[in-house]
């Protein structure tokens, strides 16, 4: 071969390296978490499920049991990696959950394989880090479905298990759209009739599915929910509106558009779902640069505009921003307060529990409720 | 794994060998498509290598 030849195997060979070594790091990085005291067992979620067992498909499930009786609940976030509120709400609940009374699972990265790579193309950074009192905590950056290197080909169209509807083929690797999933299907079925597996087996109570959405895309900022959980939604929206003074509205589940959690645990299980939208700049294709600031501070000048023509479905407050704090603070108070709906209307199946709430977690910041891990005793600290 | 993703990477494997040869067959002078083959090779690398 002559030399220019040579130079441009070499362009290649330098640019697979410098691609490759960072992508391969996010996809072994290993977050830290650090489990309240109040832990009480983990376990991963093939339990229900064991041919998940080794796969990119199985997730660790936290069980917080208090020492009463009571109903359960479960938390499912990490279903879309890239919306970085919910697995973070996730982790601030296992960081910080005190359970009186009932039992509660929290799955921090439902969809662990989405979380260990980003959007192709969509350039967003492979991390990002929250400020804390002991230091920065890092966490990877996700997509929406599973990773094309764990779940691969995709169909040509994905057709929905057991009803039929026709999606387009980026959905078969989508865990909200392949509820109540199938032992035999795609990987991102199999881990959702894992989960409705657990749900049915340990009689859960309450789903809760979290979630975050474009500022333009109408359903953002509320609880979705089919009509057995709108009772509940409703109560919640009301009182986080009164007592904490913030809005999130109520969504109806679409009976006809199938797949999706808030439809299909509902329909497959006696239990309540509940899915919790928080709105997130940084999924809005307007939104400027995809940087770490963006995703934690939620302010973008494009937005602003937009704001400013009327083309938004929440109200933007450009010197506060959308920031991870209030995004959190919002869907762990609203999860609260859909459990103490429940809670007045079951009685025989109540759950006690105790974590943070959004006004706590805006004035202090979300950094302040993650622990240190070099000051917490091994048995606590899990990575994955 | 499943079967379906192995033939993929058989297949991904396939097309970078015909398109390593295409390289290596190429004219020195011809950069355009030197640079089209080396362009087009990297996101099968990625696959193949499992890194994308």
């Amino acid at each position: 071969m002559k030399i220019r030849k040579w130079i441009i195997l070499g362009i290649l060979i330098f640019s697979l390296i410098a691609a490759g070594i960072p992508l391969y790091n996010q996809r072994h990085y290993k977050e830290t978490i650090v489990a309240s005291p109040e832990l009480t067992d983990t376990f991963m979620l093939s339990k229900y499920f064991p041919e998940l067992e080794g796969t990119m498909g199985d997730t660790r499930v936290y069980e917080f049991k208090g020492e009463k009786e009571g109903g359960k609940s479960l938390v499912i976030a990490g279903t879309h990696a890239s919306e970085i509120v919910a697995p973070l709400a996730g982790y601030l609940w296992i960081e910080n959950l005190k359970v009186e009374k009932g039992t509660v699972y929290v799955i921090p990265r439902f969809n662990l394989s989405g979380s260990l790579g980003t959007q192709p193309g969509g350039g967003f950074p492979l991390f990002f880090d929250i400020d804390t009192g002991w230091g920065e905590k890092k966490f990877r950056m996700g997509d929406r479905g599973l990773q094309a290197l764990d779940q691969w080909p995709d169909p040509d169209v994905y057709v929905h298990y057991p009803e039929g509807q026709m999606f387009s083929y980026i959905d078969a690797r989508n865990t909200n759209r392949t509820w109540p999933g199938r032992p035999d299907g795609f990987l991102a079925e199999k881990i959702t009739h894992a989960a409705m597996q657990m749900i049915k087996k340990e009689n859960i109570d309450v789903v809760f599915d979290l979630h975050s959405a474009e500022v333009m895309f109408p359903v953002t900022n509320c609880i979705v929910v089919p009509e057995v959980s709108k009772r509940y939604a409703i109560g919640a929206s009301l009182f986080v509106k009164g007592r904490e003074g913030f809005e999130c509205h109520v969504e109806s589940s679409p009976p006809n558009f199938r797949g999706l959690s808030h439809r299909e645990i509902s329909d497959y299980s006696d239990a309540l779902v509940f899915l919790i939208e928080a709105p997130s700049l940084h999924l809005d294709q307007i939104s400027g640069p995809k940087t770490e600031e963006l995703m934690l501070e939620g302010k973008d000048p494009f937005i602003k505009v937009a704001a400013k023509e009327g083309l938004l479905y929440v109200p933007i407050d450009e010197d506060r921003g959308w920031t991870i704090e209030r995004r959190v603070g919002q869907q762990s108070s609203v999860m609260l307060e859909v459990i103490d709906q429940f809670n007045r209307k079951n009685e025989d199946r109540a759950i006690e529990i105790k974590a943070p709430k959004h006004a706590e977690i805006v004035e202090k910041g979300l950094g302040a409720f993650f622990q240190n891990p070099e000051k917490v005793p091994d048995d606590r600290i899990f990575k994955q | 794994m499943n079967f379906i993703m192995i033939l993929y990477y058989i297949i991904t494997g396939i097309a970078i060998f015909f398109m390593a040869w295409n390289f290596i067959k190429a004219k020195d002078k011809d950069l355009n498509k030197l640079m089209l083959y080396a362009i087009a090779m990297f996101p099968l690398l990625l696959r193949l290598f499992r890194l994308k």
